[in-house]
């Protein structure tokens, strides 16, 4: 027997690769992975800057409850916060929720945490003269974060969200342990019905994830170039 | 988990697979993760201020 890869076993299974079993039932594949990271990523980016914002809080009351909150999701393991999730959505919302929204919700919640830990520390990064500069023209307390130190701050934060982002597309891979139909879903399904190329499929797939990975870290350093001080 | 390490979260599947109580299962598993989050973090802040900060490291 010889031990060459066949690689066929790809191109036979491409299209439900890409996209699932789209046009007769739900998308999948890389289609739902780019759905679900896409959707995620911009709920997060607004959650994370909400709980960073609340996290540097003057008002104890506001700023203690979400450390601590913050602080468990950050200690628990995605895989949990999933199944957290999958139980609780379905109890709160007194109805079952699609699958893929339990996915977004627990991936927005986990990078949501780390998210605010990075703005918490890109707050703390301008120097504490830009607050008293701005106090001192009459601006009111949430004015100066808004529009003085927020926006200085979010440029020095770029590559720390890029970063967060490439590892909460990584992530939406988990999203196969409560049957979602994202790409490594598709690809141990594609496993199990060919039961010889897990190779194959599973190199194919890491492949795939890098191009995206790859694409994204690309298009953010663009994106950190034009944004780049003027000096 | 996925592999069949028994860790916790592994563990955590079986006893709900045993005795189908997933909701105390995970929560049981929950806490063991955060207890140990929670304690590594409060060793090394105590570290940073018991050692760190007079040494004069920020």
């Amino acid at each position: 027997m010889d031990a060459g890869f066949d690689f066929t076993v790809i191109w036979d299974n491409m299209a439900h690769f890409m996209i699932g079993r789209y046009p007769s039932g739900p998308i999948g594949g890389v289609l739902l992975t780019f759905y679900l990271a896409v959707v995620s990523l911009v709920l997060s980016f607004f959650g994370g800057l909400i709980l960073g914002l609340m996290c540097v809080s003057r008002n104890r009351v506001i700023k203690y409850p979400i450390l601590a909150i913050v602080n468990a999701v950050r200690g628990m393991p995605l895989l949990m916060v999933i199944f957290w999730m999958y139980f609780l959505l379905p109890a709160l919302m007194g109805r079952p929720t699609p699958e893929s929204w339990t996915v977004i919700m627990a991936l927005t919640l986990f990078t949501s945490a780390y998210m605010s830990q990075i703005v918490q520390a890109g707050i703390e990064g301008i120097s504490k003269g830009q607050t008293e500069a701005a106090l001192s023209t009459g601006l009111h307390h949430w004015q100066a974060m808004l529009f003085i130190i927020l926006p200085q701050g979010l440029r020095n934060m770029i590559p720390s969200f890029v970063n967060q982002f490439v590892s909460m597309i990584k992530d939406t891979s988990l999203a196969f342990i409560v049957g979602v139909s994202e790409l490594t879903h598709v690809a141990t399904q594609v496993n199990n019905r060919t039961m010889i190329y897990p190779t194959e499929i599973f190199l194919f797939i890491a492949v795939v994830y890098f191009i995206i990975c790859f694409a994204f870290t690309s298009l953010s350093r663009w994106l950190e170039k034009s944004l780049a001080w003027r000096k | 988990m996925t592999i069949g390490v028994a860790e916790l979260t592994y563990q955590a599947r079986q006893v709900e697979s045993y005795t189908f109580k997933g909701f105390e299962a995970f929560t049981a598993a929950t806490l063991v993760y955060i207890a140990i989050s929670v304690i590594i973090t409060g060793l090394v802040t105590l570290y940073s201020k018991k050692v760190l900060s007079p040494m004069g490291v920020r």
